[in-house]
């Protein structure tokens, strides 16, 4: 499962973490996420997300 | 007068940052963060998706009340800190408190700017900071056919977006020679507008405001150049100047923004500063990363811990109506140097480099995937990519 980066603030969304503060259970893609999900750092929407690329 | 250990003037980033940052320390002291906007700690970013109705005000808030009950955090929203005497230690409230306190940080951020253009002052013309602001504009845009933005920046461009998607006519003005000046070369600068103008928005770019016109409220744009606009709005998008009044006011140094050493400290005794207000190594960041670290080391160095700002890499990484676009480092606008761009359709890469062909600064448009690895290169000054 790819990680995600937030564009504003850095936070980067990580699918075996999830982001259980704001309900989203470990172990879930962030394909899968909420449309209404953003980032829990600073508020970004949840489309303005980018990959991350892994290398 | 009342008697607080830490006082906060701000209640944006920088300012909840530093009062979480304290909380984590100082488990007991009392801490006062004081707000001028009605609205809690909110997303600024998104003002723009509150403009067009995707979002409403409610889904920007980020911190619940039950964040402040449960940190002990005293919040006043309404309320700026109007003045303060920095050898009493005691700070002047707009509702009328004096506060006696141990430590203040200044964390007031930055007002927008308006350029002295004749007809400024015209009902209709406005600009956008806050939620007030953008709710402000929203109303307006529901009765308004066409509108003029003035400044081709990244919030002027996110404001453009926004209007076009509410339905209106919409025309960017930028005295610049391209879009996006602070993050991307002139190139880049014409992929966005492509972009942009495929969503039906329309530029006049290096063309200069002459006044603003309209009997009672605005009607037109009137360009140096002789062309007029007509617009019932105007949305003005030009830049930020950092908050510096009451410091200056109390005798504490001020340049173009509020002067801080490393440990966020500023000429005054147990005052400190951080985020758009704050000037560090001759530098006004105004963007979210910076205010959030300077926050959080000025509440660390507040409640007694020896941490100290070395500043924060100057890259933008920013999304407009779905179009990544990502910048680091020099990214020599006017071609000086060793550069390599390519484009195609609307993906657009630049690598700027240095004579020894250390890689110094990128620029990318549409597909911004190699950003971390760009990232790293110029962090440690190495050639990229790597060969082999």
């Amino acid at each position: 499962m790819k990680k995600y980066e937030c564009p504003t603030c850095g936070y980067v969304y990580d699918p075996v973490k999830g982001d259980p503060d704001g309900g989203i259970a470990p172990g879930t893609a962030f394909e899968n996420l909420p449309d209404d999900w953003s980032c829990p750092v600073c508020g970004a929407a949840k489309d303005m997300f980018e990959p991350l690329d892994e290398d | 007068m009342s008697k607080t250990d830490y006082v906060i003037a701000g209640a944006g980033v920088a300012g909840i940052e530093a009062a979480a940052a304290i909380r984590a320390r100082d488990p007991d002291g009392r801490i006062m963060v004081v707000g001028e906007e009605p609205h809690p700690f909110y997303a600024r970013i998104r003002l723009g998706e509150l403009i067009d109705g995707r979002v409403g005000v409610e889904r920007l808030i980020l911190k619940k009340d039950e964040w402040y009950r449960d940190n002990s955090i005293d919040l006043r929203t309404g309320v700026r800190v109007e003045g303060f005497d920095t050898k009493a230690a005691v700070a002047d409230l707009s509702d009328g408190a004096r506060v006696q306190y141990d430590r203040l940080l200044l964390a007031v951020g930055a007002r927008p700017f308006m350029p002295p253009f004749p007809g400024s002052d015209l009902p209709g013309v406005r600009t956008l900071r806050t939620i007030d602001d953008a709710l402000k504009i929203k109303s307006l845009a529901a009765d308004a056919r066409a509108a003029v933005v003035i400044g081709g920046g990244l919030l002027g461009l996110e404001a453009a977006v926004s209007l076009v998607n509410s339905g209106l006519d919409v025309t960017v003005v930028d005295v610049s020679r391209w879009l996006l000046p602070r993050q991307v070369d002139p190139k880049g600068g014409g992929v966005v507008q492509g972009i942009l103008e495929g969503m039906g928005l329309h530029f006049r770019i290096d063309a200069k405001v002459g006044s603003i016109e309209g009997r009672g409220r605005v009607e037109s744009v009137e360009l140096a150049g002789g062309e007029s606009l007509s617009a019932s709005l105007v949305l003005v998008a030009a830049g930020i100047r950092p908050e510096v009044g009451p410091a200056r006011d109390s005798g504490i140094e001020v340049d173009r923004g509020i002067k801080v050493d490393d440990r966020l400290t500023t000429s005054a005794h147990g005052v400190f500063a951080a985020g758009d207000c704050a000037q560090h190594r001759g530098r006004v960041y105004g963007i979210w990363p910076a205010s959030e670290a300077q926050g959080r080391i000025a509440g660390a160095v507040m409640a007694g811990e020896k941490a100290s700002y070395e500043g924060t890499i100057p890259l933008n990484t920013l999304k407009i109506a779905g179009v990544a676009v990502f910048s680091i480092g020099d990214i020599d606008p006017e071609n000086t140097g060793d550069t390599e761009t390519l484009q195609s359709g609307h993906v657009y890469r630049r690598l700027t480099r240095d004579e020894k062909g250390r890689l110094k600064g990128a620029v990318l448009v549409g597909d911004i995937k190699e950003r971390r690895r760009i990232i790293a290169a110029v962090g440690e000054g190495k050639p990229y990519p790597e060969k082999g």
